[in-house]
């Protein structure tokens, strides 16, 4: 029995199909990474995840069952669009969301007070979110998500708009939650992130499913195309190759598309061929940030 | 129900220590302190002493002493008679003069009247509309003539006594059905008055101001997307009901406060004055009145506050709800208009129809109650219409409340709700 399921849940908005027939299962443990472009259908998938609106077709099932109102304690949200109380203090409103998620309110003052610990900003208990900075803002609507320990978390877009140092320390509050056996549900614009956290992915497009699996598998299965070529002197001639369709000179090496396989050993016989001394080669395997554009085209972001 | 009450408490608390509360409840206090005090505060600042005036003309009448005479006899006349100096001469440059140094406010100008008759009367100064003085003027002219008849038709001193005695008319409202609890007397009606006017004004302002907050605060919680923890976090009724009543729990305090307040400034010392010059009594204060305002208060506070949370839900900028809710601010105008319409006319048709009629019951069958002796069925069948009202528009708003917090962006129009709704299946 997964914690979440989702099985060929469709839904219309009147004429406009806003979800057809997804379908994603998340284990204990995984973060399930949710993609697509803008306006793709993934709001509208984690708000039925939610329980915010019911699906059309197909059915959600949370550890098993349908839903009921004992969801509202298991499941935390981050939502796209951040938002808090701007006038009232950090302690008193995530206190009164994790006691509107059914927690009792002594229990919750310690949970929030370890999480601003660990986020290393104790002392923003006592201030209003409107003095924060958005990154600040950002951890404590973090904090909302999952003060009340909830087994299932949605995170959409749990990390735009924060400075590097912020992006890892979100991350690792992510991986460290993974590794407490939360189900997560991941959503971001940002590849690498998914590359890093995620173990399975989900891309939408235009409300259809277009592509799905285990990430190592998806990328097992796009032909490796690009070639990274470094040479100590140059090498001339690369484009005759057959079978390279581009070259780009970088400061210290070449970078090469090939439309087949064979034509990476033509490559590197051409370039020990010409002379000089490879330091480098390599068969690269494409990024999810290019299987995303290829699956989904340019021009929806 | 027990997130409900953390809603309740959260709204309640989050409003009742903010400080704009605290500053409109402090401008509220003060406000109402000078209203009440006011006629004191007039009295104490301004003299008592009695305005000057003098008499051009009418030599033979002997007005000008009659008048003297008249005001001879008051204890603290309001009005002195000044005697003019050039008698026979130019009296009316004179009186201008002694306008213009000070020494009187204006002269009356008496007119050649036939024999045997009131001569005409001219009352000159530089002010304009002193319906007072003219009253004052008017009744003591009234005497002066009643005496001149009078000493001229020979009746005994009893005789003139029983003359002068003003007639007795006592009001008395009764209930024509005699199945109301009973009449009022004319003290009470006059107390039923006040509080009835007071208590209309407070009910009023407290809708609008109140059921504003209502839908302010839901769109703030929109516009500032917490909306978006909330709804997964609470059901969205709860939610709107736990906002709804908590808000209605301040306006409960703010009332207490100004009942308190008003009742600590009438008894001052100071104003038992105004209590007795209003013939108010608090003997005649009727109990049943403030229940009954109590009870219409609330049914008037939810039937507007759950129209405004609905209405709330729909927005997504806190500017706009100003302009979303001003249908809703017309219907409790037009309430409020006919209900200080009705206040002179209570028994009047159209008051009695709108009495029953939801979203205007709260205000105008409370002015019934006040001012007349509607039987009880009645009341309770404007109760129950009224309360059955608001389970309608309290389902009704639920449906567009759980619709519209998840839309974002321009107003929906009433097609698009629809759709949404059936899309959202609510």
């Amino acid at each position: 029995m997964l914690p979440l399921q989702v099985e060929q849940v469709t839904k219309e908005y009147g004429d406009k199909i806003a979800v057809n027939a997804i379908n994603l299962a998340v284990r204990e443990g995984e973060i399930y990474g949710l993609l697509g472009a803008n306006g793709a259908g993934k709001t509208t998938t984690m708000r039925m995840v939610l329980g915010l609106i019911y699906p059309d077709k197909g059915q959600i099932r949370w550890k098993g069952q349908g839903y009921r109102d004992e969801l509202r304690a298991l499941l935390g949200y981050l939502p796209e669009e951040r938002g808090l109380y701007p006038k009232i203090k950090v302690g008193e409103q995530l206190l009164y969301l994790a006691e509107l998620r059914g927690m009792g309110r002594k229990q919750a003052d310690r949970e929030l007070k370890l999480w601003l610990e660990r986020f290393e900003v104790p002392e923003y208990y006592g201030k209003r979110v409107e003095e924060l900075s958005k990154g600040n803002q950002q951890k404590i609507q973090f904090i909302a998500a999952v003060i009340h320990n909830p087994d299932i978390l949605i995170l959409d877009e749990a990390f735009s708009g924060l400075d590097p140092v912020n992006v890892e320390m979100l991350k690792n509050m992510v991986k460290l939650l993974r590794d407490a056996g939360k189900t997560i549900l991941f959503s971001s614009h940002r590849m690498d992130h998914v590359e890093e956290l995620c173990e399975n992915i989900c891309i939408l497009h235009q409300s259809n499913t277009v592509l799905q699996g285990s990430l190592k598998q998806i990328k097992a299965s796009f032909p490796k195309e690009r070639v990274v070529l470094e040479t100590s002197d140059p090498v001339e001639g690369l484009e005759t190759i057959a079978g390279v369709s581009s070259v780009d000179k970088h400061m210290n090496g070449y970078e090469l598309r090939i439309r087949e396989p064979q034509a990476a050993q033509r490559i590197v016989q051409h370039a020990v061929g010409s002379g000089a001394a490879v330091q480098r080669f390599q068969l690269m395997e494409p990024t999810l940030n290019e299987i995303f554009i290829q699956k989904v085209g340019r021009a929806h972001e | 129900m027990n997130s409900m009450l953390t809603v309740i408490r959260f709204t309640f608390l989050s409003r009742f220590r903010s400080k704009s509360f605290r500053v409109m409840s402090l401008i509220l206090v003060v406000l109402l302190s000078i209203l009440i005090n006011l006629p004191t505060l007039i009295d104490k600042l301004s003299t008592h002493e009695a305005t000057g005036i003098a008499v051009v003309g009418g030599g033979e009448s002997r007005i000008a002493e009659r008048l003297e005479a008249y005001y001879g006899q008051q204890e603290q006349p309001d009005i002195r008679i000044v005697p003019l100096q050039a008698v026979g001469g130019d009296e009316e440059a004179e009186a201008r003069q002694m306008i213009a140094d000070g020494k009187i406010k204006g002269y009356l100008q008496i007119g050649a009247g036939a024999a045997g008759e009131f001569p005409q009367v001219t009352y000159k100064s530089e002010g304009s509309l002193e319906f007072s003085l003219k009253n004052k003027l008017q009744t003591a002219l009234q005497q002066v003539k009643t005496a001149t008849v009078l000493e001229d038709a020979n009746l005994t001193a009893a005789q003139q006594t029983a003359l002068r005695t003003p007639v007795s008319l006592e009001t008395v409202q009764i209930s024509a059905s005699g199945q109301a609890a009973g009449g009022k007397s004319e003290s009470q009606m006059v107390m039923a008055y006040a509080l009835v006017y007071a208590l209309l004004f407070l009910l009023y302002m407290g809708v609008v101001g109140f059921g504003n907050m209502v839908a302010m605060e839901i769109t703030a919680e929109k516009s500032s997307r917490v909306m978006e923890l909330l709804i997964t976090s609470v059901a969205p009724l709860k939610q709107m009901f736990g906002k709804i009543i908590g808000i209605c729990l301040l306006a409960l305090v703010q009332i207490a406060l100004i009942i308190v307040v008003a009742v600590l400034n009438l008894g001052l010392s100071g104003n038992s004055e105004l209590v007795q010059e209003l013939h108010l009594s608090w003997g005649d204060l009727q109990v049943s009145l403030i229940v009954y305002f109590l009870i219409f208060y609330l049914l008037g506070f939810f039937i507007y506050a759950t129209l405004f949370a609905a209405v709330g839900s729909l927005v997504s900028r806190t500017e706009e709800v100003g302009q979303a809710i001003m249908p809703v601010m017309m219907i409790i105008v037009a309430a409020f208009m006919i209900a200080i319409l009705g206040l002179n006319h209570p028994t009047a048709g159209y008051v009695k129809v709108m009495s029953f009629v939801p979203f205007f019951s709260p205000l105008i069958m409370f002015l019934r109650i006040g001012m007349t002796s509607p039987a009880v069925w009645e009341i309770w069948l404007a109760i129950a219409l009224q309360a059955a009202a608001i389970v309608g528009m309290a389902w009704i708003a639920a449906k567009i409340y759980r619709t519209g917090v998840l839309m974002y962006g321009k107003r929906p129009s009433l097609r698009e709700l629809r759709k949404a709704m059936r899309a959202f299946k609510v």
